[in-house]
């Protein structure tokens, strides 16, 4: 795919060189030097490069300027103002919903008729739950739809390897407003529904007869919905999780987390039978701010991914990334700062959510949004993966699931501070942005070649034995609460 | 003998307050009539009877049909004002009762009407409500009767509790939507004042019932003001639904721990969470508003937003669990006999009889 017009093309066409992306630079030196029109290039090439000095020193100066404002009280102040207004903003939207803190949809009445179409479907799921093999029943309740998801979630890993062990998953995601509904039946014995729509469907499914098959209801968000009838849900023989795969007060603070309120997180959880938690850094938060002791359950990469055979990079390095884009957390200056640093290192992207006007350096190309088979071809061809995330207690919480990919396509990996990431393989973690920078070029003199992909580490990071995992953790009988107390019927 | 045919209408099909006792009632009264309920929408109530017996229409015209195909032999119509209109559409088929529960502005259809409805007669729940009903338009035009609620025996049984582990403290029971009805921002502060004044000496355990469709700012609202309360925010549960079958039980074991039922209510036609408070053994604190003075003993009433007198009557109760232990027990016995479904349908005869028809 070719990218965006980049400076060193353009500088190239105004004095007459035609570029080709495709050449190697080797290619380009020899072509050149057997080109008459390259007889004053030496002269042309000095005039380039003092202007790129030029360039660079006054970026260098914004960059410092920009740093100061950021800084200063007066911005920290407004930020904060401009934060509140945003929230002020999303919930006057929100609050229009009625009864719940739903999505508004532009006409109710494709509500009603959506619903009336998942209450059929539930149905139908649910008389083809009893006969599954799975010896469980998992409703799952996530912020990110399950279909056309770029790049995997948690909650999508473990409905995959709950398909996988014939147990059926009831998956309800956010959504933000009304949109067409997946597909009914799509792999079997997956049902997904749409958060709004859930929520008037959800008694009715807590009440469904499933046979002999444990229960289980895994809240991974604490979202309103979740408030409402998890308590419901134990009463009718659920276990329910609280499962918490990301920082959600840090994500809300971000912008990405409209439902968020802090009594619902509070409340999901107080009142689950356990809490699961993707990082040891979440655990500690939970610890600190509830009491409860949180069960770490890790992420685990996709396993579509696998390292090629053979290196297929060119001479010059290249450094990756796959993922989301959004400037929520990826550190797009950190980038920049690097690539313009690092001017003989080539950075691919390749994801979702690019924030809108990015201007690229010569030196990065964004890719796309492609599916996995173009990634794991991509990937090939890079000496090293980074993941250049914003250092923050955001991230502290991440476990990011690129994280467990990059592993398992044979990238080393440089990435910017964060607990979970140290320990992984091949992985060097950057305590600064500074620092992060400086390493760039260790990492792309690295011979790849040299990485060896632990089988023992992939074998234990997969998706079947999270599940497996997950399961000590909620079948343990000893999962009562108080509150149970009042949710037995009376026994003869 | 062929049954006759009645039909109770009602907009609302979820499960609580009015449906609650449709299903109450349903077993008692369908060994005397033939009978149906139709809703205007289902949440989760029609499936709670047995096939073919309840129905959900939300279409008026259709709603039209299923009365005219029906030709109950009486219809008694609950707080519905637009299926009265779709009784009318259907020609006015049999005779039309009203059945009145609400004490809220929505009574307001009552003075709306005129004779001219065609209605026989307006049963409703307690003498309060027959003084509040006779005081409206329509009212005063036809005769009113009443028709108590009703509860099944298992409200009543008296049996040791198996299965169920003792709380882990002494439960102070609300029940009710997060309403200003109810007024649960006011109970928050006499349960923050309780669970204080008696810290160090009894564990208290309050505990909300219901909400779970209120709306997203109410519930907010509520779990923001019981987490801004230090004494609540780490021992206040909040359980948004209970299965109504799983009541009793949860009733028997706060009676059984010690604790009591908290309420704080504007107004009641009938009081029903008090009386099932009472029915299974938990004493209560209400204030004396609408009917509760009929079903609930005097020592556990309050006057009307005196807060002091029901902090200090719900503090007495909880350090003496005895405290009252008569008072209950012979007004549990009042109630099984008031309420017993086959004293609502004792009732429910009479009120026909005095409206000069019979079925």
């Amino acid at each position: 795919m070719a990218g965006p017009t980049c400076r060193y093309s353009s500088a190239c066409s105004s004095i007459g060189i035609e570029t080709d992306r495709t050449m190697s630079e080797t290619q380009r030196a020899e072509s050149a030097g057997r080109d008459p029109r390259f007889q004053d290039s030496a002269a042309d090439g000095s005039k380039l490069l003092s202007k790129l000095a030029e360039a660079e020193g006054r970026a260098a100066l914004a960059e410092r300027r920009l740093r100061e404002i950021e800084t200063s009280r007066a911005w920290r102040v407004v930020r904060r103002y401009r934060s509140a207004r945003k929230r002020l903003a999303r919930r006057s939207v929100v609050d229009d919903a009625k009864p719940n803190r739903l999505p508004v949809g532009t006409k109710g009445e494709t509500l009603e008729a959506q619903v009336r179409v998942l209450h059929d479907r539930m149905k139908r799921w649910a008389q083809d739950s009893r006969k599954a093999t799975g010896r469980q029943v998992v409703a799952i309740f996530s912020d990110a739809p399950a279909h056309g998801t770029s790049g995997g979630t948690r909650a999508f890993g473990l409905t995959k390897a709950l398909l996988a062990d014939g147990c059926p998953v009831f998956y309800g995601y956010f959504r933000n407003q009304i949109g067409p509904l997946p597909a009914g039946g799509t792999p079997e014995l997956l049902m997904q529904s749409p958060i709004d729509a859930t929520a008037r469907i959800l008694p009715h499914l807590l009440e469904s007869d499933f046979g002999t098959k444990d229960k289980i209801l895994i809240a991974a968000f604490p979202h309103e919905v979740m408030v409402r009838y998890m308590l419901y849900a134990a009463q009718n023989g659920w276990k329910v999780v609280s499962d918490v795969g990301e920082d959600w007060e840090e994500f809300e603070r971000v912008g990405a987390a409209p439902w968020y309120e802090p009594a619902y997180e509070r409340y999901v959880t107080d009142a689950a039978h356990a809490v699961v938690v993707a990082s040891s850094g979440l655990a500690k938060k939970i610890a600190a701010t509830s009491g409860r002791t949180a069960t770490v359950v890790p992420n685990a990469g996709d396993e579509t991914f696998m390292a090629a055979d053979v290196f297929a990079g060119h001479g010059f390095p290249i450094l990756g990334y796959f993922g989301s884009l959004t400037d929520r957390w990826f550190d797009w200056k950190l980038l920049m700062r690097a690539a313009r640093r690092h001017t003989d290192v080539r950075f691919e992207l390749i994801g979702f959510h690019e924030p809108p006007g990015v201007v690229y350096p010569a030196n990065v190309t964004y890719l796309g949004n492609l599916d996995p088979t173009r990634v794991v071809a991509a990937a090939a061809r890079w000496r090293a993966a980074i993941i250049p995330y914003s250092i923050g207690p955001l991230v502290d919480a991440f476990d990011p699931i690129i994280a467990y990919d990059f592993v398992r396509l044979g990238l080393p990996t440089l990435a910017t501070h964060s607990p979970q990431l140290a320990a992984f393989p091949g992985f060097t973690v950057a305590e600064s942005p500074e620092s992060f920078v400086e390493m760039i070029g260790g990492l792309a003199t690295r011979d790849r070649r040299d990485h060896v992909i632990p089988d023992e580490w992939l074998a234990q990071n997969t998706w079947d034995v999270r599940l497996a995992q997950y399961r000590r953790v909620i079948v343990d009988d000893d999962l009562s609460r108080s509150m149970s107390t009042y949710l037995v019927s009376e026994q003869q | 003998m062929k049954r006759p045919k009645v039909l109770f209408a009602y907009r609302h099909g979820v499960l609580g307050g009015v449906a609650t006792q449709l299903l109450n009632r349903y077993a008692e009264f369908n060994l005397r009539f033939d009978v149906r309920m139709l809703f205007e929408k289902d949440d989760g109530v029609t499936g709670r009877f047995p096939p073919g017996v309840a129905h959900a229409i939300g279409d008026p015209a259709e709603r039209v049909g299923y009365m005219t195909d029906l030709a109950p032999d009486l219809t008694v119509i609950i707080d519905s004002p637009s299926m009265l209109q779709n009784w009318h559409s259907a020609g006015r088929r049999g005779t039309a009762v009203l059945e009145v529960h609400t004490t809220t502005a929505n009574i307001g259809y009552l003075d709306q009407m005129d004779a001219g409805a065609g209605i026989s007669g307006i049963v409703t729940v307690s003498d309060y409500m027959r003084g509040f009903v006779e005081s409206t338009g329509i009212g005063s035009a036809v005769p009113v009767r009443v028709v108590s609620n009703c509860l099944g025996s298992e409200w009543f049984v008296r049996a040791a509790i198996n299965g169920l582990q003792p709380a882990p403290g002494v439960p102070v029971i609300w029940v009710g939507k997060l309403d200003g009805h109810k007024r649960i921002l006011t109970a928050l502060d006499v349960l923050e004042r309780i669970v204080v004044e008696l810290d160090g000496e009894v564990r208290v355990v309050p505990v909300l019932i219901g909400g779970y469709a209120s709306g997203s700012d109410r519930v907010r609202h509520v779990l923001q003001s019981a987490a801004n309360r230090p004494a609540l925010r780490d021992r206040l549960e909040w359980i948004p639904r209970v299965d109504y079958r799983l009541m009793p039980s949860v009733l028997r074991a706060a009676g059984r721990a010690g604790g009591i039922s908290l309420s704080a209510t504007k107004n009641e036609s009938f009081g029903m969470s008090i009386a099932e408070s009472l029915a299974a053994g938990c004493r209560v604190v209400a204030p004396r508003v609408g009917a509760l003075p009929e079903i609930v003993p005097e020592v556990m009433l309050y006057p009307d937003q005196d807060y002091q007198a029901a902090h200090s009557m719900a503090a007495a109760m909880l350090r003496n669990r005895q405290l009252h232990a008569g008072e209950l027990e012979a007004v549990s016995v009042r109630l099984e006999s008031r309420m017993a479904p086959s004293s609502t349908l004792a009732q429910f005869d009479a009120a026909l009889d005095d409206f000069g028809f019979a079925l």
